[in-house]
């Protein structure tokens, strides 16, 4: 079939050029966003919407959060945090292991139980 | 428009792109170490992650070297207290000597051989009692009678006292560290040696500024840039005892809890002084403070929850 009007052959190469080229573009800045992503050194812990801990994971730690259906232990390890044991039905929290890069979360929504990793990025505030 | 137009346009618009992304995006790298006693956080916005690696690992090798109980590391302080000889590593040479200039430099109020004499306190303290006057008296009297001399590579302890370099070690592995970035042509970072000393880069703000608040003067405050900070406070370790608060930081003079504030805050160019500093002129107190500016450094000294002195323009 022979393209017609402005769709003609070259403009489709050309479309087809650009269109990759994005594409590209957009997998080395994914690429490049996930490679650098750092240590994190804060973890806000939130259940049912509401912020309950902003914690500096520096330390060792045992949290224990009562839930809906019982308690949840939260364990903070230098650097890393995890759902240590949960009453959900599914797990799924405590499987997901230990975190420890910004952006990073773990999340219990039998619970409502969300943690999210973050880093003192551009520190801009420090108390001596 | 041909094929070749049409090429260029979309490696234009690959190299326009990633020139753009790497404009905006922030490089951060962050990690942190147990050294010294305590957790360090290294933060660089810029380089990369084989640079704090380097860093990191830098800050692991030289608290193993002042280590007191690091008893594998040959030519470290362990070896020095234990065998009174080492060829010693290059870190400890230049945190001896820098301990025998300041000793020198504060009319007694620092010491490297005070370590037995803290130690002693701070388990008497723990255990909520005063130490004994004879004890005091008998590890004071070995402190003073304890000393090393340098020659080359070579240390020579005499004496039975421990030598301990706790109250400068951070601060000369900050300003050693701020040597190696400066050589890599870094400005951006912050590394902070568990709140006691810390070395500012520029931030990533557009002031490039830290603000610093002040637990012992609530409300007070600076901005820092480019230089490093070293604070000696009861808010971080003392002990209260019938109503008395003691000091984790001894008086080598006379053997007792220092009184005189409760917190020295030293901010200038070099942080292996200012370490040392600062621990001194806690002991020293405000009457001395004046002679920290006479070296260039901005003071605040604190006590009773405010600021008793302050270098003009400093604190906000």
């Amino acid at each position: 079939m022979k393209a017609r009007g402005f769709w003609s052959k070259s403009r489709i190469v050309e479309a087809c050029l650009i269109g990759t080229s994005f594409l590209l573009v957009g997998a080395v800045c994914l690429w490049l966003s996930l490679k650098d992503k750092s240590a994190a050194n804060t973890a806000d812990i939130s259940l049912k919407g509401e912020r309950l801990y902003s914690l500096t994971l520096d330390h060792q730690e045992e949290i224990d959060i009562p839930s809906d259906h019982g308690h949840i232990l939260v364990d903070v390890d230098v650097g890393k945090i995890a759902v240590k044991s949960s009453p959900c039905p599914s797990q799924y929290c405590v499987h997901q292991g230990y975190k420890s890069h910004e952006g990073e979360s773990i999340i219990c929504a039998y619970e409502g139980l969300s943690i999210t990793l973050r880093s003192v990025g551009g520190v801009e505030v420090i108390h001596v | 428009m041909c094929l070749s137009k049409s090429l260029l346009l979309a490696l234009s618009t690959i190299a326009l792109s990633l020139g753009l992304f790497s404009c905006s995006h922030n490089v951060h790298h962050s990690d942190m170490v147990y050294a010294y006693g305590t957790f360090w956080e290294v933060h660089l916005y810029e380089g990369k992650d084989e640079d704090l690696d380097e860093i990191c690992d830098y800050i692991a090798e030289t608290s193993r070297v002042l280590d007191l109980e690091a008893s594998s590391v040959e030519d470290g302080l362990y070896a020095l207290n234990h065998l009174g000889q080492v060829n010693a590593h290059p870190f400890l040479i230049d945190a001896l000597s820098l301990a025998l200039e300041m000793e020198k430099l504060t009319h007694g109020a620092f010491s490297y051989t005070v370590g037995d004499l803290t130690a002693s306190w701070l388990d008497a303290l723990g255990h909520g009692v005063l130490l004994e006057e004879e004890i005091v008296v008998d590890l004071l009297q070995k402190s003073r009678q304890t000393s090393i001399k340098i020659e080359n590579e070579s240390v020579i302890k005499t004496g039975e006292a421990t030598i301990d370099l706790g109250a400068l070690g951070k601060g000369l592995c900050l300003k050693k560290i701020k040597a190696k970035l400066d050589q890599k042509g870094f400005t951006k970072y912050l590394i902070n040696a568990g709140t006691s000393s810390i070395l500012f880069g520029e931030n990533t703000s557009k002031s490039g500024e830290t603000r610093v608040e002040i637990d012992d003067a609530p409300g007070r405050y600076f901005y820092a840039k480019n230089g490093a900070l070293s604070v000696s406070s009861n808010s971080r370790q003392s002990y209260i005892i019938d109503e008395w608060t003691y000091s984790h930081i001894i008086d080598p003079r006379d053997g007792y809890p220092a009184n005189n504030v409760d917190a020295v805050l030293l901010y200038g160019d070099d942080a292996a002084k200012l370490d040392a500093l600062s621990t001194a002129y806690f002991v020293l107190g405000e009457e001395y403070a004046s002679e920290l500016e006479d070296m260039g450094y901005h003071v605040a000294m604190c006590k009773g929850g405010k600021v008793i002195y302050e270098s003009a323009g400093f604190l906000e």
